[in-house]
């Protein structure tokens, strides 16, 4: 089996391209950084690989570092440049260090479509030439040129040529081809090019030095004089003269094989989304116009029309069942536990696919990186990073993919924060509590639901200046973010992680709610000598009882509430299944008074995510003890939240 | 009474079939997301890949 | 008299000249494009005055004033 990597800059469409070769939806996005680990599968027999994206293999970034290591170190038969080609330049200065790594190459120019708007046109075979790679254009994103590229991906791994090296300067030239004939250079790891290990001496790349055995001392010192005659010559470090001649190489093959025309500019939406005083009042109505359109809306009439099927469903299992006599048992188990504690989550899956859709248009156009742009001034007032609004927001969806994209922030402290702070985002699983709740005790007061998304807000910014507050060291860090270009999110991927996410919701009713259903629907049925009882003396019951007395003082103290809470940390959904399996959700009154059923939203508001989103939370942070700490803090503030919420709420009703 | 036993085993195979369902769907997904999902299948993605350093 | 690019102001371009930037920040920003000699352009502000969007090499970068200050134009 051959084995295929998948390289280019950040954003440049290779996952889209690995989902078109394996044919499997991988998630995708128009942000730098989507793809934070590599992902592997089979296109065609071969193994292939998608690594993240990069700019350059420089020794210092953890992802350059990944993929550099990858391609050193597993030596893959072919590596597949993606090249965006509206942004020629700065992909090929990557091809020129691919190039040096001594493994066949091949050059993938993506977003043909794009570039025909920008009036830009590419001489590919020119560059083919020019590279001493082959060159298949494609547009990854409307799935055309896939055939040819999966020819040329044969023909390559066959013939195994390797692409020429970009050649430097005269002055470099020497020095490295003096080096190269050192026998010192033989000692080099089997695979590696010897012109790449020369230019690696000459940079004194750490990596590099720490991987070769020490030098001898005399050719160690003339390392050190052409380091310093080159320093010497253009007046700069030899690392950043290797990086200007590169840049140089790919400046030059971009004139050749790049023709441009003058473009008529259009209507430029980016001229509002990053306005002085247009930019947040925007991005709150977009943000606040998705809920709307998914909860108020879509969900203010599906979510009554479901309701009202299951109840019927359950009512006509209960009839007929008793007309042929069955068990009791039974048809409790089918009606009152599988279709009520289901159906209680199945009702807002029209409301959360409209969510979902929205939320993946918004990351497929281009709006992400902008807010970053935007809110980033703001965001280091609280000790986190314009880039970790992405987190937040994807975070209205689902908190897991939320927190993997946290990765893309530099700095390790802002990335922890981040990760902490992201499930106080209320995340789709948490919206039919509080849906169930709000209608019941708060019909037609539609201004408690931003309220609850408020609430989050403020916990992050309370946070945020809590952990700045305590960071002695009030270090600050790069923020480099490429704005990448706005477009039309494309219908397939659109519609493709829309079904997903959707899905992927459906599965969790059909598996973990339906599982605990049942259990809940038994353990609320019967006691510990296995009678049937009234729900007061169940095992459930007298289980929910040892912990119902913590919540109390905040006003739910009663067994039901705690054992729902429990359910939540599998899932969040099974909280509203758990209520409606042990309460009923049309007698919630009967327990809950609107305060207390405010404190209690608060609480689940804040406190620790379910546990997809904790072993999510424990893979970013990387130790127990960062992550017990994490999990304390978000349950603890939000016991004193919901508390807070009661005692405000008593006060002034 | 037959009607009675018949239905009592219709009501019980509902339940019985949804709940294996459910655990063969849970089964299948914990495989999706470990190592266990690397095929060598023409054209296949690893999800476990993602959370774990190498599957193969 | 030095001119680093956080001293443009939208719509004024210039030439770099020189990073003067711990090594990692100054790799960073070479890999990005910014090597001696290259045409930048500040494109626009955020709404409070930071970070903002400059275009380098054909494409749009947003990066802090901070970061701004360690490109020496010419």
């Amino acid at each position: 089996m051959q084995t295929l990597a998948l390289i280019g800059n950040p954003n440049c469409g290779k996952t889209t391209l690995f989902n078109l070769l394996t044919g499997t939806s991988a998630y995708v996005g128009n942000w730098p950084g989507v793809t934070v680990e590599k992902k592997e599968g089979m296109t065609n027999g071969h193994r292939i690989l998608d690594l993240p994206g990069i700019y350059s293999l420089s020794p210092y970034s953890p992802e350059e570092k990944l993929s550099r290591r990858y391609i050193l170190d597993e030596q893959p038969d072919l590596i597949i440049d993606v090249i965006d080609a509206t942004n020629l330049e700065r992909s090929l200065y990557l091809t020129n260090q691919l190039a040096e790594l001594g493994r066949p190459l091949l050059l993938v120019l993506n977003m043909e479509d794009l570039l025909e708007k920008e009036g830009i046109t590419i001489d590919a075979k020119r560059l083919s030439q020019m590279t001493g790679a082959p060159v298949v254009q494609i547009s990854a994103s409307k799935g055309t040129g896939i055939e040819a590229l999966q020819a040329q991906i044969e023909k390559s791994l066959s013939e195994k040529k390797l692409p020429l090296c970009p050649l430097f300067s005269n002055f470099v030239e020497r020095y490295i081809s003096e080096i190269i004939g050192d026998d010192y250079l033989h000692q080099i790891p089997k695979g590696r090019q010897m012109r790449w290990a020369a230019i690696k001496l000459i940079e004194a790349d750490e990596l590099f030095l720490s991987s070769m055995p020490a030098p001898p001392p005399a050719f160690k010192t003339y390392i050190e004089k052409a380091r310093k005659e080159l320093e010497a010559h253009f007046e700069d470090d030899p690392e950043a003269i290797i990086i200007d001649q590169r840049y140089k190489v790919a400046e030059h093959i971009a004139k050749d094989c790049q023709i441009k025309k003058k473009t008529k500019k259009g209507f430029e939406f980016d001229s509002i989304a990053t306005h002085r005083f247009a930019a947040i009042p925007l991005f709150l109505a977009i943000m606040a116009g998705v809920f709307y359109l998914s909860i108020g809306l879509v969900g203010g009439y599906t979510t009554p029309l479901l309701e009202e099927l299951f109840a019927f469903l359950g009512e006509q299992v209960h009839l007929i069942a008793d007309r042929f006599g069955v068990f009791p048992l039974l048809s409790g188990i089918l009606a009152d536990g599988i279709i009520a504690g289901v159906g209680a989550v199945l009702t807002f899956v029209p409301q959360l696919f409209v969510l979902f859709l929205l939320l993946s248009i918004l990351e497929d156009c281009g709006y992400m990186a902008r807010i970053a742009f935007i809110m980033d001034r703001m965001m280091r007032t609280l000790g986190l990073s314009g880039k970790s609004i992405i987190p937040l927001v994807i975070g209205t969806g689902c908190s897991v993919p939320a927190i993997m994209s946290s990765r893309t922030i530099e700095h390790q402290k802002q990335r922890e924060l981040t990760v902490i702070v992201t499930p106080f985002i209320p995340c789709g699983a948490k919206m039919p509590v509080f849906a169930l709740m709000l209608t019941y005790f708060f019909p037609g007061k539609w201004f408690i639901a931003p309220m609850i998304y408020l609430l989050g807000i403020v916990a992050v910014v309370v946070t945020g200046l809590l952990a700045r507050a305590l960071d002695r060291h009030k270090e600050t860090n790069a923020f480099i973010l490429e704005l990448p270009r706005y477009q039309l999110p494309s219908p397939r991927n659109t519609w493709l992680q829309t079904r997903e996410r959707t899905l992927g919701f459906i599965q969790k009713a059909g598996t973990i709610i339906l599982l605990s259903s049942v259990i809940i629907y038994l353990l609320s049925s019967y006691s510990f000598t296995l009678q049937a009882v009234d729900a007061e003396q169940s095992m459930l019951a007298m289980l929910g009882k040892l912990i119902a007395p913590i919540f109390a003082p905040l006003g739910f103290g009663f067994w039901q509430a705690s054992v729902a809470l429990l359910t939540g940390i599998a899932a969040k959904e099974s909280i509203v299944s758990t209520l409606s399996v042990t309460i009923g959700t049309a007698n919630l009154g009967a327990l809950f008074t609107s305060d207390s059923a405010l404190s209690y939203m608060t609480f689940i508001l804040l406190s620790s995510p379910c546990i997809a989103a904790i072993s999510a939370m424990f893979k970013e942070l990387g130790s127990k003890r960062k992550l017990l700490y994490a999990v304390l803090w978000q349950t603890g503030f939000a016991y004193l939240a919901a508390l807070l919420v009661r005692l405000i709420v008593l006060l002034t009703l | 009474m037959l009607i009675t036993i018949l239905a009592n085993i219709t009501v019980a195979t509902i339940i019985l079939t949804l709940l294996a369902f459910a655990i063969s769907v849970m089964i299948k997904q914990g495989k999706e997301e470990s190592c266990a999902s690397c095929s060598t299948k023409k054209r296949s993605a690893c999800k476990g890949c993602q959370f774990a350093d190498k599957c193969h | 008299m030095h001119m680093t690019m956080d001293e443009l102001t939208v719509g004024q371009t210039g030439a770099v000249k020189a990073i003067n930037a711990p090594k990692q920040l100054k790799r960073r920003l070479m890999d990005m494009g910014f090597t001696k000699g290259v045409g930048v352009e500040v494109v626009k502000m955020a709404p409070m005055g930071d970070p903002m969007e400059v275009t380098v090499r054909g494409y749009h970068l947003c990066l802090r004033k901070a970061e701004a200050s360690v490109i020496e134009l010419r």
